[in-house]
């Protein structure tokens, strides 16, 4: 099945999915592996892993394209992807769309920030006008209408803290008549304005870090925190005590890591397209790329 | 030899004007080194045609743009000045710009006060941002500069939709915050273009669009005027566009491009223009073995 098929299908299951937030191909990997049934990518860990710099509109689309590429190769899962505001006016959210969809991702959002964006949970930010979102909405929508109907258009407001709640309930309203799939209020301040998005939009709802809700639930910095925490003990113990013994429960193992990247599909290829000697003289007999 | 990116300056403090034709990627680029230009200027225009097929409107990425640029610096030994349209974003994304331009190898970056997205000079709908905001940029590009010989260049577009005045003062608020070079897009006459000239300390730049909305002047009159660069951003384009129709046309109708071989580089020639040489030279120095193989064929490419 396509993944647009299959994560169109995946929204449609009663109950929440639990989408999380991966910055990278390896940690995309993981959460496939761990079980996780698609994954979101964020632009805010990919600002800091390819640039190492907060998550202020320093990446371009190209660079974020180039992270969904990595991210929808190294799973089969669907990802759901991270455009900002579309990199650009209306003409660019038409081509942005466009390069996601040929990336692979079967689906992403658009928010409603002026450029150059910055994380939702960061101070600063401001709102386009309604309709000149709404306008850059249809051309997403016809931007996937000519490659991938399936491809799911999300409309994210980042208006709660600029124009207020009313206002962000009003766009995510108007979104849903201009014919996006999905809408993602960011920032939710109260569980009554929870209950007000859930009542009154009718299309499936992202929310993000929040428990309860309806689809999908998005923990999703757990990824790059837990990442970057692991990361940052193990350096500072290996900076003050020298290399020892002691830290190695907190790490993968050579072999574990290997499954985790798939080495033995590499060797499964190796056996199907090598000629016999040439395998002979690599392995000598042996029948994986690390011993187990 | 004064190092590429650094041979800019000394260019502009002679007393003569630089020409710099527009070149949209490698062989453009060289096409304007061998026919002996002592610059380059990379054009937003040219590579949103040649990289997306499409017209001049902020399509391009920054990192589509950078690509290019290195791609066009590592081709040429001439100075590289480099459209970087508004610099990506705010004062904050000019300083990563900034960064990833002088890392491809340019010289110089010429930033823009347009609105994002941005749209070619002589195209109407342009918008200007605030003339403070875009004075912030321009301190953001200096200081973002790890070489001093990086030159700064700040282009308005405030001519066409605000006049020539609220240009020049555009203009000398840019200087004051630090631009090496100053480019008012689009004057309209010839009397408006000897205004710019005589208005500021830094060098001034003429930009010559074929049919664009400025006079369409030679270099030696744009010298008299006082003039310091004068560039041709698109037309090598065009005449490249208009070729490829001729030979594509001629083959569509006649089914051989035989009636245009002598409006083609010959292969030898086009060998020369590339350089083949200095890769063979290269082959031979390194022991790559690629020479035996070509005796064999008996070719000597």
């Amino acid at each position: 099945m396509k993944r647009t098929t299959h994560f169109r299908s995946l929204l449609e299951r009663p109950g929440a999915l639990v989408v999380p937030g991966v910055y990278d191909a390896l940690s995309a990997r993981i959460c496939e592996m761990v079980g996780f049934e698609a994954v979101f990518h964020s632009g805010y860990g990919t600002a800091a892993v390819h640039l190492g710099q907060p998550d202020i509109g320093l990446l371009d689309m190209t660079e974020m394209v180039s992270q969904v590429k990595a991210i929808a190769r190294a799973v089969r899962i669907p990802v759901m992807g991270d455009s900002d505001h579309g990199f650009g006016n209306a003409v660019n959210a038409f081509r942005t769309v466009q390069e996601y969809i040929w990336a692979g991702a079967a689906g992403l959002f658009l928010e409603d920030q002026v450029s150059p964006k910055r994380c939702g949970h960061m101070e600063g930010k401001q709102v386009i006008p309604k309709e000149e979102m709404m306008g850059k909405l249809r051309a997403a929508l016809d931007a996937r209408n000519e490659i991938d109907p399936e491809f799911v258009v999300m409309y994210r407001t980042d208006a709660i803290h600029v124009t207020g709640f009313e206002d962000a309930l009003d766009r995510a309203k108007a979104a849903v008549d201009v014919g996006v799939d999905m809408v993602f209020v960011e920032a939710l301040e109260t569980r009554e304005q929870m209950k007000r998005v859930v009542a009154e939009i009718r299309v499936p709802l992202m929310l993000n870090l929040i428990e309860g809700g309806k689809t999908p639930l998005v923990p999703v910095l757990s990824t790059l925190y837990s990442a970057a925490r692991g990361m940052y003990d193990v350096m500072s113990r290996i900076r003050a005590e020298g290399v020892s013994d002691g830290y190695l429960e907190k790490l993968f193992t050579f072999r574990e890591f290997g499954e985790l990247v798939r080495l033995d599909e590499v060797r499964e290829k190796e056996e199907k397209y090598l000629p016999a000697g040439v395998l002979e003289e690599k392995y000598h007999g042996k029948k994986n790329i690390v011993e187990k | 030899m004064e190092k590429q990116e650094t041979r800019l300056r000394s260019l502009l403090a002679r007393r003569k004007i630089l020409v710099a034709p527009g070149a949209y990627d490698g062989l453009s680029a060289r096409i304007i080194e061998s026919s002996g230009f002592e610059a380059v200027y990379v054009t937003g225009y040219g590579l949103s045609a040649s990289v997306l097929g499409k017209p001049d409107t902020g399509l391009l990425t920054q990192t589509e743009m950078v690509s290019r640029i290195a791609a066009i610096a590592e081709a040429v030994s001439l100075p590289v000045i480099a459209d970087g349209d508004t610099g990506y974003g705010n004062a904050v994304n000019v300083f990563r710009t900034v960064r990833e331009y002088e890392k491809a190898g340019a010289a110089c970056i010429q930033l823009e006060d347009q609105v994002a997205p941005k749209k070619c000079g002589h195209m109407l709908g342009r918008e200007v941002i605030p003339a403070q905001e875009m004075a912030g940029k321009i301190r953001a590009a200096c200081d973002a500069r790890r070489n001093d010989d990086f030159l700064i260049m700040a282009r308005t577009d405030a001519r066409t939709a605000h006049g020539i005045e609220e240009a020049l003062e555009r203009g000398k608020l840019y200087e004051e915050a630090g631009a090496d070079i100053l480019f008012i897009e689009s004057p309209e006459t010839v009397e408006e273009m000897k205004r710019i000239t005589s208005s500021f300390r830094v060098p001034v730049l003429a930009n010559m669009v074929e049919h664009g909305r400025t006079p369409f002047l030679n270099v030696g009159e744009l010298e008299e005027i006082g003039y310091d660069i004068a560039i041709f951003p698109v037309g090598p384009l065009y005449a490249a566009a208009k070729a490829l129709q001729n030979v594509l046309g001629t083959l569509k109708r006649s089914g051989s491009t035989a009636g245009c071989v002598d409006r083609m580089i010959p292969f030898g020639e086009f060998n020369e223009l590339m350089d083949l040489d200095a890769v063979r030279e290269m082959e031979k120095k390194y022991s790559t073995g690629r020479n035996g193989i070509w005796k064999k064929e008996g070719e000597d490419r």
